[in-house]
């Protein structure tokens, strides 16, 4: 009896690794999805802080639809804390648009995949890769360091792209037919498409990409100002906390965070431990969450930002609720003008490096801003 | 799963809406039988038996 051939690979869930998936069932090989939680994931923010669209259609995650799509067992491998020292903080191939370390994350994830197929007597790995998809990690360089920085080199194979790509140890042995992969490149995804309708693929996210938090700008901007103050010591509290609400830099050791609605009010009652909580009780309001030793000065400052997002913002003077450790009292303050609050959000820093970053000053946006040449941030 | 014998019921406590999509996903690409889910005020019951 022949042995029957064994592949696993990354699986997100999106068209393309589903796709690839689906090509190697196709050569009778069986197929194991790994889907890694880096913790930056977006369907698992939406759903750490209860959002849903539909209260009936909570979001799914995407690579155990596919999985059950395609009848392909997924696991799902939690890489949180490896990932934010070895790769998000560290990256020795840079950021992307955002901060985004795409070619050490598909390293660093291929070296996992590499792991398991020795450990578990898999034939080789797969991705849904496609040459020239991605400016930073599907162009031909990026995709043959990473091949050979993950170990996996000869036994990575690309099954979208692999007509345009070396001929991989899976094809030479005849594991899988080369004839019946595809020579598929560039941003386009009409080809994929097709495919997956004469494959039988027909439930996918749209549209590419967009799963992840790091490429964003708006996220890319908080972490930014949040390793240029606090440096690399970072939880992953503090990761999740600069995915929801509204923040504000008052002094380079104090930083507010606004929540934006009821389930980012929520979701922010789980931080107050060790952070002072700012919010009004005659007005629906949002719940503030202040980090750092704030000053008498940063404490108003933080009632009257919260003044400015409550339903009470067209009243001269608000009472305002705070508490912070042991000590709690109310303020009555003015909402915040709105000139005054963009002074404060946090816009575009410094490019993070991992290198100590100076301190910058309490102005540092505004001095951003015209270093950047740009207007005032709109609101938001 | 992977110490549990075939036949036995796994019961799965969670508070995260997601369950509802996720498990019954993972019970077809694993081959295992989803028993169904019991929502409580703060928390999911899944039930899950091993095949
Ligand atoms: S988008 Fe995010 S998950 Fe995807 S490769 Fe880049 S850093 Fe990794």
């Amino acid at each position: 009896m022949t042995e029957k051939i064994r592949a696993l690979g990354l699986l997100s869930g999106g068209l393309d690794s589903t796709l690839s998936a689906r090509i190697l069932q196709e050569q009778d090989i069986d197929v194991l999805g790994l889907h890694f939680s880096t913790g930056f994931c977006v369907a698992d923010r939406h759903r750490l802080i209860g959002n849903t669209n539909n209260p009936d259609k909570p979001y799914r995650n995407e690579a155990l639809r596919a999985g059950a799509d395609l009848r392909v067992p997924v696991e799902l491998i939690d890489i949180k804390d490896e990932y934010l020292p070895k790769v998000l903080l560290n990256p020795k191939y840079g950021y992307g648009q955002g901060m985004n370390p795409c070619i050490d994350c598909r390293i660093f994830m291929l070296q996992k995949a590499k792991e398991i197929m020795e450990d578990r007597g898999y034939h080789f790995v797969f991705t849904g890769e496609v040459l020239g998809q991605r400016p930073m990690s599907q162009r031909r360089q990026p995709m043959d360091n990473v091949t050979s920085n993950s170990g996996l080199a000869g036994y990575l194979l690309r099954p979208l792209s692999a007509k345009l790509l070396p001929t991989t140890i899976p094809e030479e042995r005849g594991w899988v037919d080369r004839e019946k992969l595809y020579g598929i490149s560039g941003r386009s995804r009409k080809v994929q498409m097709e495919l997956a309708e004469k494959l039988g693929v027909v439930d996918y996210p749209q549209p590419a990409g967009g799963c992840c938090f790091l490429p964003d700008e708006n996220y890319a901007r908080k972490l930014r100002d949040f390793l240029t103050f606090r440096g690399t010591d970072v939880t992953h509290d503090d990761m999740m906390m600069l995915k929801v609400g509204r923040h504000f830099r008052l002094s380079d050791d104090v930083k507010v965070i606004v929540g934006r609605d009821e389930s980012e009010n929520n979701y922010l009652e789980r931080f107050k431990q060790g952070r002072g909580q700012v919010w009004i009780d005659e007005f629906p309001s949002p719940l503030t969450l202040i980090e750092g030793q704030a000053s008498a000065q940063d404490l108003e400052l933080a009632c009257s930002i919260t003044a400015r997002y409550s339903d009470g913002r067209a009243h001269d003077s608000v009472p305002v609720k705070w508490r912070i450790d042991d000590n709690e009292g109310q303020l009555r303050v003015a909402p915040v003008d709105d000139e005054v609050l963009e002074e404060m959000r946090i816009l575009v820093g410094p490019m993070f490096t991992a290198a100590p970053v100076p301190k910058i000053s309490r102005h540092c946006n505004r001095m951003w801003r015209s270093m950047r040449g740009g207007p005032s941030a709109p609101s938001r | 799963m992977r110490s549990m014998k075939a036949g036995e019921i796994l019961l799965l406590l969670a508070d995260d809406a997601g369950v509802a999509v996720d498990i019954p996903a993972w019970c077809i690409s694993t081959s295992n039988e989803f028993l169904g889910l019991l929502k409580e005020p703060r928390m999911y019951r899944v039930y899950v038996r091993k095949l």
